[in-house]
């Protein structure tokens, strides 16, 4: 027997959103799915890969493993939020200058997990870029990349 | 089974969930952070179709400090656990632990009471709470009872909690004496991979004579596990090679590991012998 569907409202992106789906239906496959924001990846979809990373209340969360049900009334900013129609975040312009990214399936969660990192700590040194990125699984760039990605950010940020 | 069967109950505060506990005992599983249940329904082995969401109460997080104990609410989450000084200062293992926990987003999410009551036998702050002579608070409607957390655990998955209980709080004894912690966790990966072995000692020394000890272990049992033999013949005795030999000897005839996918028997017992030896032989 099917459960019921619930009216689900949060602040995606800035904007007002609701949705009615079933309480346990995953944040991701909403925002893939239901609203159309492919920027957010699934990799692994059991937590391990961080493609799927997304802010929650400014938090860094795996959005495959969040029911929609424990969005309700949450500020939600994904990947999508990151560049202006003018001008990209300055992480993904490291990311870029960098080769931070070849297939780009683990870049969106790399981003937002050095955005995770670099608001509480903007210069951090190796090992803490490998620590608070060690929930983020790569398959093409060796990772070297990522991490020269991340320092080019860092500095970015304390430049301005 | 699929999302669209399952049945969730949005708990507003505590009295709702205990009382809908109440009414329908057995009927209904928690969702805290839902690091675990998420990955099981994903992988098709969550079997419970009614659940009442608890994130998001706040009389169930939350740090308490008190004059003689902490006050952990089962749904802080690790990272809250790591933020909290006073838990750093006098609890390091428990800090530890939740480091080696997942990632920073499962840290963000994941709660400890969900670490406990998910019963791995692997699971990384279990052994910690243990060495820490841990208790733990279940809360029904008509009760609020605490039990040593040592004392919680029976066997796989088996736990002394009743179906209209629901955990609420984990207590942690301070204490004023000099302590020494030992933390560690062995596993494939750093951040990330379960436990193949983990250990938690603390302990109280008096020139070289132990005083007092507690060991706690993960994934070398059914379930975490004191071992109060081993700690026994080391208590009131000063602490030697010959001492430390027996202890071992003490050790592994009280752990028996299990087989897995992770690991095998004979390894996990080398590792835990080993963990307790390195640490043992340091402190002479
Ligand atoms: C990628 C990944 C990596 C992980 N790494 C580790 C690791 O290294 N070490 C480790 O120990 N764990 C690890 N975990 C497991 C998991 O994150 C923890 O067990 C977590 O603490 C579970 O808490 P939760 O709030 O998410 O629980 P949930 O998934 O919400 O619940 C888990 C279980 O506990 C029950 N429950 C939860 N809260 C209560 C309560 N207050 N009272 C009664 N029952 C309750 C639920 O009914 C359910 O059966 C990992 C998980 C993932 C996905
Ligand atoms: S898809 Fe969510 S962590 Fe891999
Ligand atoms: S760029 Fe392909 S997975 Fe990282």
């Amino acid at each position: 027997m099917n459960t019921q569907k619930i009216k689900i409202q949060f602040t995606l992106n800035n904007q007002e959103t609701i949705i009615t789906t079933y309480p346990m239906k995953r944040l991701i496959d909403v925002l893939r799915d239901d609203l159309h924001l492919t920027g957010t990846k699934e990799g692994c979809g059991e937590g391990e890969c961080g493609a799927c990373a997304v802010f929650i209340n400014g938090e860094l969360v795996n959005s495959c493993l969040v029911p929609i049900i424990q969005v309700d009334g949450t500020i939600v900013s994904t990947i999508e939020n990151f560049a202006s129609d003018f001008e990209l975040d300055r992480i993904q312009e490291s990311f870029i200058n960098n080769n931070g990214a070849q297939c780009g399936i683990c870049t969106p969660g790399m981003i937002l997990a050095s955005s995770a990192l670099l608001m509480k700590n903007a210069n951090p040194n190796e090992q803490e870029i490998r620590t608070n990125l060690a929930g983020n699984l790569c398959r093409c760039t060796g990772y070297n990349k990522i991490l020269d990605s991340v320092k080019e950010a860092s500095k970015l940020i304390r430049k301005k | 089974m699929h999302i669209s069967s399952i049945n969730v109950y949005d708990a507003k505060n505590i009295h709702d969930v205990l009382n809908l506990l109440d009414k329908e005992p057995g009927r209904w599983s928690i969702l805290a952070g839902g690091t675990d249940i998420m990955v099981q329904l994903d992988l098709g082995t969550w079997q419970a179709p009614n659940l009442i969401n608890i994130w998001g109460i706040s009389d169930l997080s939350g740090i308490r400090i008190n004059k003689n104990e902490i006050e952990i609410g089962a749904l802080s989450t690790f990272s809250e656990i790591i933020n909290h000084p006073i838990i750093k200062k006098e609890f390091p293992m428990l800090i530890e632990a939740a480091m080696l926990t997942g990632s920073i987003a499962i840290q963000n999410r994941g709660t400890i009471g969900g670490n406990i009551m998910n019963a791995s036998p692997a699971a990384d702050t279990p052994p910690a709470l243990l060495a820490y002579g841990a208790e733990i608070e279940l809360t029904s409607k008509n009760e609020v009872r605490r039990l040593f957390y040592k004392d919680f655990h029976i066997n796989y998955k088996l736990m002394r909690i009743n179906q209209d209980e629901i955990l609420t709080k984990i207590i942690l004894p301070r204490t004023s004496n000099k302590t020494i912690d030992f933390y560690q966790k062995v596993g494939t990966r750093a951040a990330h991979s379960i436990s193949k072995a983990c250990i938690a000692v603390r302990l109280t020394m008096d020139k070289k004579t132990i005083t007092d000890i507690k060991i706690g272990l993960g994934a070398v049992a059914p379930m975490p596990i004191r071992v109060y033999m081993t700690e026994d013949l080391l208590k009131g005795n000063k602490l030697s090679m010959d001492l430390i030999d027996q202890a071992i000897l003490q050790i592994a005839s009280e752990i028996h590991p299990i087989d897995d996918i992770r690991s095998n028997k004979a390894y996990r017992l080398r590792v835990a012998i080993n963990l307790l030896r390195n640490f043992l032989k340091g402190l002479l």
